[in-house]
C-alpha cells in the first residue's frame, strides 16, 4: 500500500473504520462515533515478554532485566522541560493513563473536548523520551510499592504462580512489573536501548475513536511525529515444550478460603493471523460450552457448593494460548478430580450442537455490545496487535462451525497440559489434607 | 435551574427523563436514548440499612436467582439468559448512605439486532419478572436447599473480604469511623446473622419487601416505554402496598473530639494507611460542587496534591488518593506504603490538606479540577450505566438536575468557596493495617 492511502471498511451493523499507514510507518486506525467521549490509544508492540532482542543490523541479542517495559512506561511521563504530562492533559480536561501487558505498552487518554490538543500531547510525549539517573532513581521506590501491593494480592500471586508452573522457559511467565531485585538493575542507558528499539513507529499503532476523522488525525501525526529511521526488531522467545513445567504450585496467604487457578496449556499457535483468529473464536465458544455459566460443569460446582465464584476464560494470540478455570473452594483436589472426570464424560458423550448454536449467538451479541463505547479503541488495538481485522472477527464468529469446535476439543485436553495454582489460608493443613472431610 | 421532585403526584418529564408512579412507592423511570446497541433495565429495592434485616436482604436476590416458575433451576435461568442474546441478569446489593439497595439489572441487546425475529426485550423482561415475582417455593416457603446453599456462599463472600487488602482497609475504616452509626454496618450483614436465617424468615422478609419497600425501576435506552411500564405495573397490581419504608439518610453532624486511632496487624508486606475526615458537606448542600472540586484538587487523580507530593515528590507509595461521600458528609484518604513510612506519609497527607485550608490552590489546579468534573458530567450520555446512576441519584436526592446544569454549577465555583468549606474538614479516624510485630 502506498503512503497515506486510506482504506475504509463498514460492517453489517453500520460501524465504520478508516485505516492508513502513515509515512513514519505508524499504523493509524480511526473509528468515527457520535459519542461525547473520544478515546485514543498509542501503543507499541513491546511488553514483558520482550526481554531478549536486537535490531536487524545488530549482531548480538540484548538481554534486559525483567520489568523494564513497565518501568519505561512509568518514565515516559517525564519531560525534559520539567512539565508534568498528566498536567498537560488536565489542561484540556482529558484523563490520561498507560498500561503494560505481556506483549504491549499502551498510552491512552479519553476526553470530551479538545481532542486535537490532547492527541498532540499524546503523540508528543510518547515520542520524546527523557531518562536521567535522577528521574530513573526516583521511580524505583514507587514501582517497588506497586510490586509490594501485588505481593499482598492473592489474585495476582495465583496468576503468576500458575504461569511459572505452566511455562518453564517462555517469557510469558515473566511478571510484568518485575521484582524488587530485577528493577534495581534498570539504568537510563538500558531504558534508551529499549526505547530506541521498540518505540520506532513501524512497531506502533494509533487508534482513535470518537467525533473525528482520518484527515484530522493524519495532519496531527504529520506535524508531531519526528522523523525516525524504520527498524526491524528481532525478538528471541525461549523454546517451550507442550507439556506443563510443574503440575501444582501452592502458596500461603492471609485469606479466608483456598483459591485455585487451573490452566490448560496449548502450544499450537499458528504463524498465520487468520488461522489464529479462527481458532480464537472456536476456543471462545468451546470454553463457554464446557465451562461457561450454562455448562453442566459450572452448574454442578455451583449447586453442590463445591466452588464459589467459578469462572472460565481463555487467551489465544501470537504469544500464548490457554484456558483458565478459577474459583474458591475448600477442596482444590476434589475440584481437579471432578474436572478430569467431566472431560472423560464429554469425550464419551460428545459435545452438544444445540449448546453450540446458543453460545455462538450469545458470543456474537457480546461482540456487538463492544461497539457501545468509544473505549472500543482498546479492543481494536489488541486485535490489531495480533494482526486481526476487528471486523473480520465478527464475521469469524458468525462463520464458526460445530466441526471446528469438536476438532479443537479433541486436541486441547490432555493431563500433561494441566497445571493448577492454589493459594491456601495461613492456618491450612499441609499436603492436600484439605480433602479429608469430603 | 434545578427542579424539586414532586413527591405527591410524581409525574415528571424533562426531555429524556420521565418518571411515573405505577403503584404505592413504586416508580417507573424512563431514560430515553437511541444511540446504543444494547439497553439497560434495572429494578432497585431501596430500604433502610439496619442490623435486623441487612443479612436477609443481602441473601434474598441470590436466592431468587436460583429458580422461578418458568425457569425452575439455575441452569434454566442461565440458558434463558444466553438464548436471549446474552442478556446477563446480575443481582447486586449496595450501601448508599443509610439505605441498602437490592438490584437486579440486565443489559438487553436492542431488538433491531435480532436475527431470528425474537422480541429480545419482551423475552428478557419476562425472565426478569418471573425471577423477581414468581420464585420457586414449597408450601409458600423458599426451598431449604436453595437458601442453605446461598447462605454458605454469602458467608464465604463476607469472609473473603479480607483477601483484597486495599478494599479491606477501606471497609475497615468505614466500620471504625461509623461504629455508632448504621452506615458502619456492612450491606452484606455479618456471617453470624446470615447463618441464623431460616427459609421461613427469608420468605417473610421477601413479602415484607414486596409490600413495603420503595421500588425504583429504570429503563435506559431505546424501548417502547409504555409497554414496559404496563408490564411492571401489572407485576405490582395484585399487591396491596402500604406503609412504604422511609429511605432517608442522616449526615454526620461533627467530627470526634479526639481522633479515633486503630492499628490492625496481618501477615502482609505493604501497609495500608486510611484516614477518615468529617466534611459536613452533602449533596443537598449548595456548596457540594465545591466539595467535589476540593476532593479532586486534594487527592482524586494524577494531578492532585496527594499524587504529586506523596507519590511523585516523596516516592512513598504507588497509590495515594482521596474520595468524598456526599450522602454522609465525609472524605477518606487511602494509601499503600512501607510500614516504616507511616508517619512521613500521614504528615504529608495532613500537610496537603492544610495547604488547601490556607488557600494555596493555584488557578491551574482549579481550572483542571473543573475541567475534569465537567468532562465526567459530559460523558454521562455515553453509557447506559452512567445514565442510570445519574438519574437514580437525582431521584434519591430529590433534586432534578441535568448534566448541563451541573456543568454550569461547576463553572461558577470560586477558590474562596473551596477554601471556606475546607475550614470545617477535620480528621476523625486514623486506621493503619500493618504487619505482625515480629515481621516489621
Amino acid at each position: 500500500m502506498s503512503e497515506n492511502q486510506i482504506i475504509q471498511k463498514t460492517n453489517e451493523f453500520g460501524e465504520t473504520y478508516f485505516y492508513t499507514k502513515h509515512k513514519s510507518g505508524l499504523d493509524i486506525y480511526v473509528i468515527p462515533k457520535d459519542f461525547a467521549t473520544n478515546y485514543a490509544v498509542f501503543a507499541t508492540r513491546y511488553g514483558a515478554i520482550d526481554n531478549c532482542f536486537k535490531t536487524e543490523d545488530e549482531e548480538n541479542f540484548h538481554e534486559v532485566p525483567d520489568g523494564i517495559a513497565h518501568y519505561l512506561e512509568h518514565k515516559m511521563f517525564e519531560n525534559e522541560d520539567g512539565t508534568d504530562t498528566f498536567s498537560r492533559f488536565a489542561k484540556y480536561g482529558a484523563s490520561a493513563n498507560a498500561y503494560t501487558s505481556a506483549t504491549m505498552t499502551a498510552y491512552l487518554f479519553s476526553c470530551t473536548n479538545h481532542l486535537k490538543e490532547n492527541l498532540e500531547i499524546l503523540l508528543d510525549y510518547v515520542s520524546k523520551p527523557y531518562f536521567t539517573s535522577e528521574n530513573v532513581e526516583k521511580e524505583r521506590g514507587i514501582i517497588a510499592q506497586e510490586i509490594k501491593m501485588y505481593e499482598d494480592n492473592p489474585g495476582s500471586a495465583i496468576y503468576y504462580n500458575l504461569l511459572q508452573a505452566m511455562y518453564e522457559k517462555h517469557q510469558t511467565r515473566v511478571d510484568v512489573a518485575g521484582t524488587v531485585e530485577s528493577i534495581a538493575k534498570i539504568t537510563p542507558e538500558l531504558l534508551y536501548d529499549c526505547y530506541n528499539t521498540f518505540y520506532n513507529f513501524a512497531n506502533m499503532t494509533l487508534c482513535v475513536s470518537g467525533r473525528t476523522d482520518m484527515q484530522t488525525v493524519l495532519s496531527i501525526a504529520d506535524r508531531i511525529l519526528p522523523e525516525r529511521e524504520p527498524k526491524t526488531v528481532c525478538r528471541h522467545y525461549h523454546e517451550e515444550k507442550p507439556e506443563v513445567f510443574q503440575p501444582r504450585v501452592t502458596k500461603k496467604f492471609e485469606i479466608s478460603r483456598p483459591m485455585f487457578l487451573l490452566g490448560v496449556k496449548d502450544m499450537d499457535i499458528s504463524e498465520d493471523a487468520e488461522i489464529r483468529m479462527k481458532k480464537r473464536v472456536a476456543m471462545s465458544i468451546l470454553t463457554d460450552m464446557l465451562f461457561g455459566p450454562t455448562s453442566a460443569f459450572a452448574i454442578d460446582v455451583y449447586e453442590s457448593g463445591l466452588v464459589n465464584g467459578f469462572e472460565a476464560s481463555y487467551d489465544h494470540s501470537f504469544d500464548s494460548s490457554r484456558i483458565f478455570l478459577e474459583g474458591e473452594t475448600d477442596a482444590p483436589e476434589t475440584f481437579y478430580t471432578n474436572f478430569l472426570a467431566y472431560l472423560d464424560e464429554i469425550r464419551e458423550k460428545g459435545l452438544c450442537e444445540e449448546d453450540f448454536n446458543r453460545i455462538k449467538r450469545a458470543t456474537y451479541a457480546s461482540y456487538i455490545k463492544v461497539f457501545d463505547s468509544t473505549k472500543l479503541a482498546r479492543e481494536f488495538t489488541h486485535m490489531i496487535h495480533d494482526a486481526c481485522d476487528p471486523f473480520a472477527f465478527g464475521e469469524a464468529i458468525k462463520n464458526a462451525s460445530f466441526g471446528e469446535v469438536k476438532t479443537l476439543f479433541g486436541k486441547l485436553f490432555k493431563e500433561e497440559y494441566y497445571a493448577m495454582s492454589v493459594v491456601m489460608p495461613l492456618d491450612a493443613e499441609e499436603d492436600g489434607k484439605d480433602d479429608e472431610n469430603e | 435551574m434545578t427542579y424539586q421532585l414532586n413527591k405527591a403526584g410524581i409525574a415528571m418529564n424533562f426531555d429524556i427523563f420521565n418518571r411515573q408512579k405505577i403503584a404505592e412507592g413504586v416508580f417507573f423511570n424512563a431514560v430515553s436514548e437511541t444511540k446504543f446497541k444494547s439497553n439497560l433495565i434495572s429494578v432497585r429495592f431501596v430500604v433502610p440499612l439496619c442490623e435486623d434485616t441487612a443479612a436477609k436482604n443481602a441473601l434474598l436476590f441470590p436466592v431468587l436467582m436460583r429458580g422461578s416458575k418458568h425457569f425452575p433451576d439455575i441452569g434454566a435461568i442461565r440458558r434463558e439468559e444466553e438464548s436471549v442474546y446474552d442478556t446477563d441478569i446480575s443481582d447486586g446489593v449496595y450501601k448508599r448512605g443509610d439505605t441498602q439497595i437490592l438490584e437486579m439489572r440486565m443489559r438487553v441487546l436492542d431488538n433491531r439486532f435480532s436475527i431470528d425475529g425474537m422480541d429480545i426485550t419482551a423475552r428478557a423482561v419476562h425472565l426478569l419478572s418471573d425471577v423477581l415475582f414468581a420464585p420457586v417455593t414449597e408450601n409458600g416457603v423458599f426451598l431449604e436447599e436453595y437458601v442453605e446453599s446461598e447462605k454458605q456462599m454469602l458467608i464465604d463472600d463476607i469472609r473473603a473480604q479480607i483477601n483484597d487488602k486495599r478494599r479491606y482497609a477501606m471497609q475497615r475504616l468505614a466500620e471504625e469511623m461509623f461504629s455508632d452509626d448504621v452506615f458502619g454496618l456492612s450491606e452484606l450483614g455479618t456471617a453470624e446473622s446470615v447463618s441464623a436465617i431460616t427459609p421461613e424468615a427469608l420468605t417473610e422478609q421477601y413479602h415484607a419487601l414486596l409490600f413495603h419497600a420503595r421500588v425504583e425501576i429504570f429503563a435506559v435506552g431505546n424501548f417502547d416505554f409504555d409497554v414496559l411500564r404496563d408490564i411492571f405495573a401489572g407485576c405490582f397490581s395484585s399487591l396491596e402496598r402500604t406503609e412504604i419504608e422511609k429511605t432517608e439518610t442522616e449526615a454526620l453532624h461533627h467530627a470526634r473530639e479526639t481522633v479515633k486511632t486503630v492499628y490492625e496487624r496481618q501477615n502482609i508486606s505493604q501497609g495500608k494507611l486510611s484516614l477518615g475526615f468529617y466534611t459536613g458537606m452533602t449533596v443537598r448542600d449548595p456548596d457540594y460542587t465545591a466539595m467535589q472540586l476540593l476532593n479532586i484538587i486534594y487527592g482524586a487523580g494524577v494531578t492532585s496534591k496527594l499524587f504529586l507530593n506523596v507519590r511523585e515528590k516523596l516516592s512513598l507509595c504507588y497509590y495515594c488518593g482521596s474520595g468524598e461521600n456526599g450522602q454522609k458528609g465525609f472524605m477518606t484518604v487511602h494509601s499503600g506504603i512501607e510500614f516504616k513510612n507511616e508517619k512521613k506519609a500521614a504528615d504529608e497527607i495532613l500537610a496537603q490538606l492544610e495547604e488547601i485550608k490556607k488557600g494555596n490552590i493555584s488557578e491551574n489546579e482549579l481550572r483542571d479540577a473543573k475541567l475534569a468534573l465537567i468532562d465526567s458530567a459530559e460523558r454521562i450520555a455515553d453509557s447506559v450505566g452512567n445514565m442510570l446512576n445519574w438519574y437514580f441519584s437525582c431521584v434519591m436526592n430529590e433534586k432534578m438536575i441535568t448534566p448541563e446544569e451541573k456543568c454550569e454549577a461547576i463553572r461558577a465555583v470560586k477558590t474562596e468557596d473551596i477554601v471556606r468549606i475546607a475550614q470545617d474538614i477535620r480528621l476523625d479516624t486514623y486506621y493503619f493495617l500493618c504487619a505482625k510485630e515480629e515481621t516489621i
